[in-house]
């Protein structure tokens, strides 16, 4: 019973969310992302546009090197160096702008975070106030995960967590400092610590800021055009 | 007053048994993580020099010839779940279909531990040119 009340509430809150979602029809974020090993960073920063409603996601990344990717719905994506005027582009689905962070939250699709989608199934849900966690179980498929935990709290996943078949937690994800908007939720920082071995780890953090929308987004890199002369390169 | 005195440590003791579970359990310590951010060095960007291709090129088939680390990471940064970069580097074929079957889609947990050591390598990657194994590094 627990389980379906748990389900169905944080279904019911995507849906209420996802209802006001429909009006928004471009958003731009600023991303930077540092990770870490063996006492060594390495920084990376964007700007990201995306368009819910047309599934269209460009990202112009300026440091350490600038080039503009462009992707769709379909899995269609363009990498762009304007320094050489070159173009890549590469089809496959998983390139798809559906795989991207950004849309299952713009999407208010935070219920799975993409985990059905990769052929995951619910396996558990439980209530250890003031959270509500859900247990996922992965399809046989997928040898390197067994299990991922996603913790919710004021419906907002706030923890997952990745098991191997062994039982050993091998990934560990926070989302902290949302930010409310009216039509969905976003964290500003999403932590990520991957276990590469007992003693060793690595850890990934992503900050959002300067988030925007609609009239407030600069068009430019959603209606970028790359330039025809622009060298195709494999 | 003693009895009230009394239900309020009860309760004190009741409300302290029923706390909810711990909160460090599914919450970051953000200053730790901080300060570990803080004390690293910053991998140089000589990864993205003047001088280096910037650019994905074709796929080139394992071989001796020196690879280059750039193209290693670009190749990982985008196509690091399909194992693409494990290809240019030179595994075994199974090698890399395994990244396609265990880290597609959402779960590039390798990839981005590859991404991290070619970038901190990156004076050096001959380890992990020509290597069978699953997890280069």
């Amino acid at each position: 019973m627990m389980k379906k009340i748990t389900l169905f509430s944080v279904i019911y809150f995507a849906c209420t969310l996802l209802l006001s979602a429909q009006n928004i029809n471009r958003i731009s974020v600023h991303m930077k992302s540092e990770a870490l090993k063996e006492g060594k960073k390495f920084e990376h920063e964007a700007d990201i546009y995306y368009s819910p409603q047309n599934g269209k996601y460009v990202s112009h990344h300026y440091q350490p090197k600038e080039f503009i990717k462009i992707t769709n719905r379909t899995g269609e994506m363009k990498l762009y160096f304007p320094e050489e005027n070159t173009v890549s582009t590469q089809q496959n689905s998983l390139f798809s702008s559906e795989n991207e962070m950004l849309h299952y939250f713009v999407n208010n699709l935070t219920e799975d975070l993409g985990l059905r989608k990769e052929g995951f199934r619910l396996h558990e849900t439980k209530n250890e106030e003031p959270y509500e966690i859900m247990i996922w179980k992965a399809p046989p498929t997928l040898k390197m995960v067994d299990e991922v935990k996603i913790v919710f709290k004021d419906m907002m996943p706030v923890f997952s967590s990745y098991k191997d078949g062994a039982g050993n937690t091998i990934r560990k994800i926070y989302y902290t400092g949302y930010q409310h908007f009216s039509q969905f939720i976003l964290p500003q920082r999403i932590t990520e610590i991957t276990y590469t071995s007992a003693q060793d780890s690595t850890i990934r953090r992503t900050h959002y800021k300067d988030i925007k929308m609609n009239e407030d987004v600069n068009p430019y890199y959603l209606e970028f055009k790359i330039p025809e002369d622009a060298t195709s390169i494999k | 007053m003693k009895k009230v005195l009394l239900v309020t440590l009860m309760l004190g003791f009741i409300g302290f048994l029923a706390q909810p579970v711990a909160a460090s359990a599914y919450s970051l310590d953000e200053q730790k993580v901080d300060a570990l951010f803080e004390q690293a060095e910053t991998t140089t960007m000589s990864i993205f020099d003047e001088t280096a291709p910037a650019h994905l090129p074709a796929l080139a088939p394992a071989s001796e010839q020196s690879k280059d680390p750039l193209v290693a990471i670009l190749l990982d940064f985008f196509v690091g779940y399909l194992g693409i970069h494990r290809f240019y580097l030179g595994t075994k074929t199974l090698t890399g279909i395994g990244y396609i079957l265990t880290c597609g889609g959402i779960f590039g947990v390798v990839p981005l531990v590859d991404l991290i050591v070619l970038a901190i390598n990156y004076d050096d990657i001959s380890p992990y040119i020509n290597n069978p194994a699953f997890f280069m590094w």
